[in-house]
């Protein structure tokens, strides 16, 4: 049984009389000690996928519909008080922007005690010690802890948001865009730590993230999402390697690759749907090279992709040639 | 050293540079203000050589830092000058009166303060919903109330109509022995603090503290400890009111600020014998020692608050000490 098991994941937000269609029947699955890489550009649900599976939404949102089954139980129709009992315990996420994720009024310590003392029955002195000692163990100061958050550097503010999440010992941490606003050495390290950690607790870790890099980096699985829905689902290899969505080509297409001939980087036009009132047809069909009239008609069901395991793709096209021919033409192109 | 202990010493002694300017400025604006003392002091029928005698005997004939020499060392030993209207010392004079308008202005202030903001908080809770709309709205409108004007109606319905109470004054005549005077106080404050309450305190703190407290729920922060397992109870007690009750706090020690001079309307309309009515009529009777010395209390007064102000922010908020 997968540790964490996501169906028809629906969340809307409110807006005045309005609905906006965040996620729209999201579906995934991840077993322990893998990562699944959560990719797609700016307003894509990305993070509202995340605050879903912890039922932080902010007060507008609404889990519309779905099951969310961690270990067996299903979050969504725990009472809040049983959820909050799974947060950070069995649950935990490291928010995007680290610089304003600290109480500014609270030492870090103390809130990091507060924390562990709401959750296990121990003594503050033991609590003390274990904060401590995780502080020690993402690369921080003892003394840090009795640091307030505007006395520490951003990365060091980083490292404390994770010896929070790592604290609790958690079965899942969603780590979202956890390199964004640092510069590329300080990603790597935290990449690096992020991996050392799941490894040594054997942890499941979500990575939300607009870069494909880091994506490429870290992920066992990718789910490529547009306009709240997940386009494209596969393995890493079989994402950048055999991509069969346009989206993740235009997407890949986007980022230079390390490996491989020089190309030129292509940006894809035009704007995500207005997610109060999705396209009845493919979202991407807007933006979409290979679009032609059906597109727009009709939403794409998942197309299982042979040869590959768990690679599918919600493209009419997918298993034609012209989305090959696409994918190859996009990484082939010649500066 | 400790970082609070530091900010406070710090600050305090930033006291003794601003108290100085505004002693002089106070000498200053008086000089320069129109009419001549000698005269005034001398009478309207004195001859010109009495007016001389007297401009002489008050040494307002000696260079001007003389003066100022001579005024800031009165100072120093309490001597805050003379009224002629009151026949007083000016220090007692003011002495009089900062109890009563202290009195007025606190009681309101403190009970208009908890009031606004526990309203603002509640309807912070309520964010978006109809008891906020209709919380924000009602106390809106009673902001945009003129002060005189509602005092007036008041004075006007409850005073003179309903004859429920007094409507202008500090004590009954009949008044006499401690507790049936102070009862008495409490009667006559009831209107002048209804007044201020409704048309200042209530919606300012109300709206400061709701506008704080949206401000707040939406940080990261207060998603990073709702996310923890924090129980929502004391993520809005403890991680949230922490942060929302700075910007009241600050909003507190400028209207405290005001308090000795804020309410000069409210104590004219309802004749209450405060510095408010003391400097109105100070001013229509140049009687410019009296108002020298309401200026030069007023401006202590204003340096304390912030200070005490600027002292209560820096222990809520660490981030202030290092400023």
């Amino acid at each position: 049984m997968p540790l964490l098991e996501v169906r028809d994941l629906t969340v809307h937000y409110r807006l005045g009389p309005a609905r906006v269609h965040a996620a729209d029947r999201v579906s995934f699955t991840l077993d322990r000690g893998q990562t699944l890489g959560l990719v797609g550009e700016s307003g894509c649900g990305k993070t509202t996928v995340g605050y879903a599976l912890l039922r932080v939404l902010p007060e507008n949102g609404v889990i519309a519909g779905g099951q969310v089954h961690l270990d067996g139980s299903d979050l969504l129709a725990l009472d809040a008080e049983a959820m909050r009992r799974v947060r950070w315990r069995r649950l935990s996420m490291i928010f995007q922007g680290a610089m304003n994720a600290l109480n500014p009024v609270l030492r870090v310590g103390d809130l990091l005690e507060e924390i562990l003392q709401t959750h296990e029955p121990v003594s503050r002195e033991e609590a003390r010690a274990r904060v401590a000692e995780q502080f020690e163990q993402v690369g921080l100061p003892r003394a840090r802890t009795h640091s307030y958050p505007h006395e520490m550097s951003g990365g060091q503010r980083q490292r404390a948001v994770k010896a929070k999440s790592h604290l609790g010992r958690p079965d899942l941490i969603i780590a979202d865009e956890p390199t964004t606003a640092f510069d590329v050495i300080l990603q790597d390290q935290i990449l690096v730590q992020l991996q050392e950690i799941q490894k040594r607790l054997g942890l499941a870790l979500i990575l939300i993230s607009h870069d494909m890099s880091v994506i490429a980096e870290t992920c066992d699985h990718v789910a490529v999402m547009y306009g709240g829905r997940i386009v494209e689902y596969g393995t890493v290899d079989e994402i950048f390697a055999r991509p069969r969505h346009p989206y993740t080509i235009a997407m890949l297409s986007s980022f230079p690759s390390l490996y491989g001939p020089a190309r030129e980087l292509l940006a894809l036009p035009g704007v995500p749907p207005d997610l109060t009132a999705p396209p009845v047809g493919c979202a991407f069909a807007p933006r979409c090279p290979l679009a032609e009239e059906r597109c727009h008609a009709e939403a794409p069901a998942p197309l299982t992709l042979d040869g590959d395991e768990t690679h599918w793709s919600r493209c009419h096209f997918a298993r034609e040639v012209k989305v090959s021919a696409l994918a190859r033409e996009a990484a082939g192109a010649e500066s | 050293m400790h970082g609070l202990h530091w900010y406070i010493l710090r600050r305090a002694a930033q006291l003794v540079p601003v108290v100085l300017v505004v002693l002089v400025l106070n000498f200053v604006i008086v000089k320069v203000s129109p009419g001549d003392p000698a005269l005034t002091l001398a009478g309207y029928w004195a001859t010109k050589e009495q007016v001389e005698t007297t401009r002489q005997r008050w040494g307002l004939d000696r260079p001007l830092h003389e003066q100022l020499t001579s005024y800031l060392g009165n100072l120093l030993r309490g001597d805050l000058g003379f009224s002629n209207h009151f026949h007083r010392p000016v220090l007692d004079v003011l002495m009089m009166r900062v109890p009563n308008t202290l009195l007025l202005v606190l009681t309101s202030m403190l009970l208009g303060m908890t009031v606004g903001t526990v309203l603002g908080v509640f309807a912070a809770s309520r964010y978006g919903r109809t008891t906020d709309l209709v919380l924000s709205v009602t106390s809106l409108s009673f902001y945009s109330i003129p002060v005189f004007w509602f005092g007036l109606l008041l004075v006007l319905v409850f005073a003179l109509n309903l004859k429920w109470f007094p409507f202008a004054g500090f004590v009954g005549i009949g008044a006499q022995g401690g507790l049936a005077r102070a009862a008495s106080v409490a009667w006559h404050m009831v209107l002048p603090s209804v007044t201020l309450m409704l048309c200042l305190y209530i919606p300012v703190f109300l709206r400061i503290a709701r506008a704080s407290v949206v401000e707040v729920m939406h940080e990261d922060y207060i998603t990073t400890v709702r996310a923890a397992g924090i129980p929502e109870r004391l993520v809005f007690l403890r991680h949230a009111l922490r942060n929302a009750i700075v910007p009241v706090v600050q909003m507190a020690g400028l209207w405290m600020s005001h308090a000795l001079t804020g309410v000069v309307l409210t104590e004219t309309v309802f004749s209450w014998p405060g510095m408010g009515t003391l400097m109105y009529n100070a001013i229509i009777q140049r009687d410019y020692p009296v108002l020298m010395g309401a200026f030069l209390i007023a401006a202590v007064w204003v340096v304390l608050v912030f200070l005490i102000a600027d002292i209560l922010t820096a222990v809520l908020d660490p981030r202030v000490r290092y400023a």
